[in-house]
């Protein structure tokens, strides 16, 4: 069964709140995040090559590939050796009181990288992920030159310096993802 | 290539976005910057205004502040203030204020712009029109970058004064001292 087929499916609730547990496991959990974030980037990959460059210990890397599988997201291809690994990426949209969400693999990589961004960090500790969701939605509006960083600031609702920081930082995700998430044009 | 864009000898004003993009002292877009500015004899300016943003940012923010304060103890950055008795340099001001709410979203009001941003106009004017050869004008924001280049080529300083793309020039900076190793 595969994330495409079960997202267009959307009348059916089970596998809709299914799709939405899933992502907040990725959106809450950085380390899950930054391998999920690896693999698509890197895919088809060797689990070893993943547990090596991440640094992750062997027990850790084979519990969140298990976790990636179970959720429906990664594929295993046994019938290589070694034993590789690839991901879809991953799409929900959510039609809210403020409006239509749109998660992408662009969020869970900014997520991923409160492990080695200061900037990030910083403002996950102090603001949480919603607003680091909303950051990253006026980075895109920034970058597209519909406002400045401190017009955007002020939409978010934090200080001018916190809000250039986080999106000089997200910035630089952007420019990254453009490589590997199909849909990051759509969340305009 | 937006450093061939800076001639020698120029004053840079700058905001702290590009500042926050350079990253600390330790950081080699940060040494690139700074050897660039040094080597082609810039001079560096940060609007009172943007300097005084950031020395009332929150705690958690004080690493911005260290940055800050390493580039000015190193002798390449100081502060410029801006002259609001001088009545053309407050008509830019104001003008770069409207330019900025007019290119922005429908939903953001003039209230919304903040002065550091448009401050940023003022202080190039001011040194084009006073005793600068050329002014270079760093952000890292389209937006920014659009209006206070419309706002000085209205102005009449327009040839003194190029805007650059900052976190793009650090980047171009930090590559090209990668390639020299």
């Amino acid at each position: 069964m595969s994330t495409e087929h079960r997202l267009a499916d959307a009348t059916d609730p089970e596998a809709t709140v299914g799709n939405l547990l899933t992502y907040a496991e990725l959106l809450n959990t950085p380390k899950l995040a930054r391998l999920y974030v690896y693999v698509l980037r890197n895919g088809p990959v060797a689990i070893e090559t993943v547990k090596d460059d991440l640094e992750l210990p062997h027990s850790t890397t084979y519990k969140y590939v298990g976790e990636l599988e179970e959720m429906g997201v990664l594929t295993r291809h046994d019938e290589t050796t070694p034993t590789t690994i690839e991901v879809e990426p991953i799409r929900l949209t959510m039609e809210t009181d403020h409006g239509d969400v749109v998660v992408t693999p662009v969020l869970v990589d900014a997520i991923a990288r409160q492990h080695d961004t200061e900037d990030i960090r910083v403002f996950v500790e102090r603001q949480g992920i919603p607003k680091l969701a909303a950051a990253l939605h006026y980075t895109l509006h920034v970058m597209d030159g519909d406002l400045t960083q401190r017009t955007a600031a002020n939409k978010l609702d934090v200080h001018p310096v916190e809000g250039m920081t986080v999106i000089t930082a997200l910035q630089d995700v952007v420019e990254a993802a453009e490589a590997y998430d199909p849909y990051l044009d759509t969340g305009e | 290539m937006s450093g061939e864009q800076i001639p020698r000898g120029s004053t840079a004003v700058i905001d702290s976005s590009v500042l926050f993009a350079m990253g600390g002292p330790s950081n080699v877009k940060y040494q690139a910057f700074e050897r660039f500015v040094t080597v082609r004899d810039i001079e560096v300016r940060i609007p009172d205004h943007v300097a005084e943003e950031l020395g009332e940012s929150p705690d958690a923010y004080a690493y911005q502040r260290d940055r800050l304060q390493a580039a000015r103890n190193a002798g390449w950055l100081e502060r410029g203030v801006v002259d609001f008795s001088n009545p053309d340099v407050s008509d830019v001001v104001d003008r770069t204020r409207t330019r900025m709410d007019r290119l922005s979203d429908d939903d953001v009001t003039e209230d919304e712009i903040e002065k550091a941003d448009t401050v940023l106009a003022g202080l190039a004017y001011q040194y084009a029109t006073g005793e600068s050869d050329h002014v270079a004008v760093l952000v890292s924001d389209t937006l920014a970058e659009q209006a206070i280049g419309d706002v000085l080529d209205a102005s009449g300083a327009g040839d003194g004064v190029t805007v650059v793309e900052g976190r793009e020039l650090v980047n171009e900076l930090e590559n090209q001292s990668v390639d020299k190793r």
